[in-house]
């Protein structure tokens, strides 16, 4: 009896123990979660029906921030409208290039081809050296290197920065953003191709599959489709959120021509333009409205299309 | 090993911590008495004309001390630091002036009691009465017309910086002629010719008055204010003779370039804009303008017809010549192929890069940047740039660097009504501002050390060192200017001469405008747009929509955006 009363008091003491444990290490994500998504997020959808006046008090503005945000997105040429096309644009061009380019690379890294690690060290060169360096290097050389190269060598006079003048500029950004975000998918799917158990390669091949194709095609790709799957639902997601390197190239001044959603709501908030947060918090509201059916709904699209090996 | 190891990566974090620092000043503090937290900006003013008078000030005070912080707070953020309760300091001297919403949220002090304070001494007047048009000031500064929360810190002009000897050598200016010799004399200029390659020169000798020449120079034409000797001797004073200007500089042997401006911050040549609109309809007018009521008085519209134009139809104010003459104007010179190319890199290239290549511009033979838009901060601000080219002789000071007038615009009223005479804007009409004092004791302090700074003797060696002005009227002495660069003297005498210049201190008078402030209206005044989006920078828009002709079509407020704007200014309780 008594021995059993002291198992009994020692299981408590281990469940306290345990508890204490688990409740101190979840305790501090927790509150930062209380207050900066639960608390964040319950402010900015009272922001969206408020606006807040000189005094500092906020009044009920009901769906007036709504309208104007919807205003600037349907106005012919207005810079939510620029925004939203090249936060699409943006994202297509990382689809429709980053990804296929990714995994060719990693597949050429995988099977070991001659080069393959020269590619895999120049690759890596973004991911390795500071992101602050390598915005500063790559600026400099748009916007100065090139015309002083196109002027000393082919007398171009007067030739433009690809970085800075606006003409070029979201192209160059496009560009920029392949390139640094080529290495950080050639690191992840290199890795998941790695993890493709030999023996399955070893069966396939006497089963038939004897180009380099097939093997991409028919095996290394569905195996390692739930990697592909989530950069391209995490990609789908950040579409609204994204605000590529323009902060880093631009601050809060990037030309017009370039702006993508999230760099236009990082660019309010820089500029602290007090008047504009509560048609952001609208903005933010019917982003999700829109968002976060879609996303689901991609989820499952993409949960149906898994690839049978 | 592994001593020397741990030795080498604490040297080292300890250097990495101390780089992060930027370098910043450590201050030390005394245990017995309060502190007094002043933050300065630390831009083209520069910040060791405060440290003496922290000095003067801590030195004589047994419970308080000032200590200094440096930095850029802009009234943006030093407002968000008081709503986050994170603010750092008890007194900001700063380039900004729109603490309005700090004003109506009770964040500051009022000052109208450091205005009143006898600073130099009693019976020599009130702060408030050598203050730069007070009662404008006092309109943007105050919460419903009681009370100034902020004190004037700087009055820096806008222009356009060209180096004299340069234009003198390549012979962009005008000389002076035979047509001109009884002027001269009556001047009691006495002069010689002399010929060169089949021009005949008028050369300087001596005069009866003060002039800026020296013995051995050729005489200029006189300038805008019809004197020789003074300032803008030598500059166009039409456009058709900027124009001339222009083509000698672009299509002279040099194939120089005409200006050269940040294409970051190229909403500088805003300024020109204003400065041109306010010399065309005349700057009270343009002060009227910037209130959206013109006082009842009519004003020549774009379309050629006149009208008066009040609050409740403010907008109309973009429809009028001025504001196309402006517009006009930039988009003509500074939206020219014949701009350095750097300034179109909107995305990077700051003001320090377009001020180091005029500075360095003297290396290259042809393709120069012969003028830059800037502020009179810019040689101050530029300083390390000059010490590098301090061998070559031409250091710090040692360059003979003016500002260009703008010339006469046909059709012009110009300063006095009659098409005469010259504005500059005023780009940096910096403020001080106290953070609200729970501490009457310290606060007092804090008003003390404040007027320490805006005594006559302060404002004159805060000129002497920084060549930057203060909106007050204080007199500099010729030894006082003789120790200042030749830039900031040329500036001195442009700020001095109120009978051929007028400062509009352009945002003095916006910000007291409930309109603006209490709306989302925005920061940029003339509302032209590219793609229904109003830019920082009026050159943007006007690049991409073709001319001002063209942007006169895509001003952002009608009547239906005015009365929203009007109407919650009236709900905020203004305008009733």
């Amino acid at each position: 009896m008594e021995m059993q009363t002291v198992q009994r008091k020692k299981l408590r003491q281990d469940v306290v123990k345990k508890n204490v444990f688990v409740w101190s290490i979840l305790f501090y994500p927790m509150l930062c979660f209380a207050v900066f998504y639960v608390y964040v997020n319950i402010n900015s959808f009272i922001m969206a029906f408020q606006k807040t006046d000189i005094y500092g008090n906020s009044v009920w503005f009901g769906f007036g921030n709504f309208k104007t945000f919807i205003k600037m997105i349907v106005e012919d040429g207005g810079i939510l409208r620029i925004s939203f096309k090249n936060s699409i644009v943006y994202y297509l061009f990382n689809l429709c290039l980053e990804i296929p380019l990714g995994l060719i690379f990693s597949y050429l890294l995988y099977k070991k081809l001659p080069g393959s690690s020269v590619i895999r060290g120049i690759a890596m060169l973004p991911q390795v050296i500071s992101a602050l360096v390598v915005t500063l290097l790559f600026k400099n050389f748009m916007d100065n290197a090139i015309p002083a190269v196109m002027e000393q060598i082919f007398h171009k006079d007067n030739f433009p920065s690809l970085l800075s003048n606006p003409k070029y500029s979201f192209g160059t950004i496009i560009f920029y953003s392949i390139w640094t975000g080529f290495s950080s998918s050639l690191i992840v799917y290199s890795n998941a191709m790695n993890g493709v158990d030999p023996d399955v390669m070893h069966s396939a091949h006497i089963d038939g599959v004897d180009s380099m194709w097939q093997e991409l095609f028919y095996i290394i790709l569905p195996l390692i489709f739930g990697t592909i799957q989530t950069y391209l639902l995490t990609g789908f997601t950040s579409i609204l959120m994204n605000a590529g390197p323009l902060a880093a190239f631009f601050e809060a001044y990037a030309p017009e021509e370039t702006y993508m959603v999230g760099y236009y709501y990082l660019s309010r908030i820089l500029r602290g333009n007090e008047h504009e947060y509560n048609m952001l918090a609208a903005g933010g509201l019917l982003m999700t409205l829109v968002a976060a059916p879609c996303t689901w709904g991609l989820k499952k699209l993409l949960d149906k299309f898994v690839p049978e090996v | 090993m592994k001593k020397s190891v741990a030795l080498l990566l604490a040297g080292l974090t300890s250097v990495t911590a101390l780089a992060s620092c930027g370098g910043k000043v450590v201050n030390t503090y005394d245990e017995n008495k309060t502190q007094i937290y002043v933050t300065i900006f630390n831009g083209g003013a520069g910040t060791t004309w405060i440290e003496k008078i922290r000095d003067e000030f801590n030195a004589k005070e047994t419970e308080y001390e000032v200590i200094l912080d440096y930095g850029k707070p802009s009234a943006g953020t030093i407002i968000e630091e008081i709503e986050l309760d994170n603010i750092s300091a008890d007194c900001y001297f700063t380039s900004s002036i729109n603490f309005q919403k700090g004003i109506y949220r009770d964040y500051f002090e009022d000052l109208s009691d450091v205005l009143d304070m006898e600073v130099d001494g009693a019976g020599n007047g009130k702060v408030k009465d050598k203050m730069k048009n007070y009662n404008n000031w006092q309109a943007m500064a105050s919460k419903n017309g009681e009370g100034c929360y902020i004190v004037p810190y700087l009055d820096a002009i806008m222009g356009l910086v060209y180096d004299h000897d340069l234009f003198v050598e390549k012979e962009y200016l005008s000389f002076a002629t035979a047509a001109d010799e009884a002027a001269l004399s009556a001047q009691g200029i006495s002069y010689e010719e002399k010929t060169e390659y089949g021009t005949t020169y008028l050369i300087y000798k001596s005069a009866t008055g003060k002039t800026n020449y020296a013995a051995g120079d050729k005489i200029l034409t006189a300038g805008k204010d019809g004197k020789f000797g003074t300032y803008d001797d030598g500059q166009p004073k039409s456009e058709a003779e900027f124009d001339n200007m222009i083509n000698l500089i672009v299509n002279g042997n040099d194939q120089a370039k005409s200006f050269i401006y940040s294409g970051m911050y190229d909403h500088y040549n805003n300024t020109q804009a204003h400065a041109i609109a306010a010399q065309y309809v005349g700057p009270d007018m343009f002060n009227n303008m910037l209130a959206f009521n013109t006082g009842g008085q009519e004003i020549e519209m774009y379309d050629g017809s006149y009208a008066a134009v009040e609050l409740n139809e403010g907008y109309k104010v973009f429809q009028s010549k001025g504001i196309y003459e402006g517009l006009r104007f930039i988009n003509k010179y500074m939206n020219s192929s014949s701009v350095h190319p750097s300034s179109m890199n909107i995305g990077s290239y700051s003001h320090t890069d377009a001020q180091n290549d005029f500075i360095l511009s003297y290396k290259n033979s042809t393709g120069y940047p012969a003028m830059l838009v800037e502020g009179l901060w810019w040689e101050n601000e530029a300083k390390a740039m000059f010490a590098e080219v301090e061998n070559a002789g031409r250091g710090y000071g040692q360059v003979n660097y003016r500002y260009m007038l703008l010339p006469a615009i046909e059709g012009q009223k110009g300063i006095d009504g009659n098409g005469n005479g010259t504005v500059f804007t005023v780009s940096d009409t910096g403020g001080i501002v106290v953070v609200k004092q729970e501490d009457a004791e310290k606060l007092a302090k804090i008003k003390e050390f404040l007027a320490m700074t805006l005594t006559d003797e302060v404002m004159k060696n805060f000129t002497k060192d920084t060549g930057i002005m203060r909106p007050y009227d204080y007199d500099m002495s010729e030894e006082d200017l003789s120790g200042m660069s030749k830039f900031a003297r040329n500036a001195w005498e442009i700020y001095s001469d109120e009978e051929n210049i007028e400062l509009v201190r352009f945002g003095v008078t916006r910000y007291a405008q409930p309109i603006f402030f209490t709306t989302d209206m925005h920061n940029t005044y003339i509302p032209i747009t590219n793609n229904n989006q109003i830019s920082d920078s009026y050159l943007r828009v006007l690049r991409n929509v073709g001319g001002a002709e063209a942007a006169m079509g895509t001003m952002s407020y009608d009547s239906v955006k005015w009365d929203a704007f009007l109407a919650e200014a009236k709900r905020q309780g203004f305008y009733k």
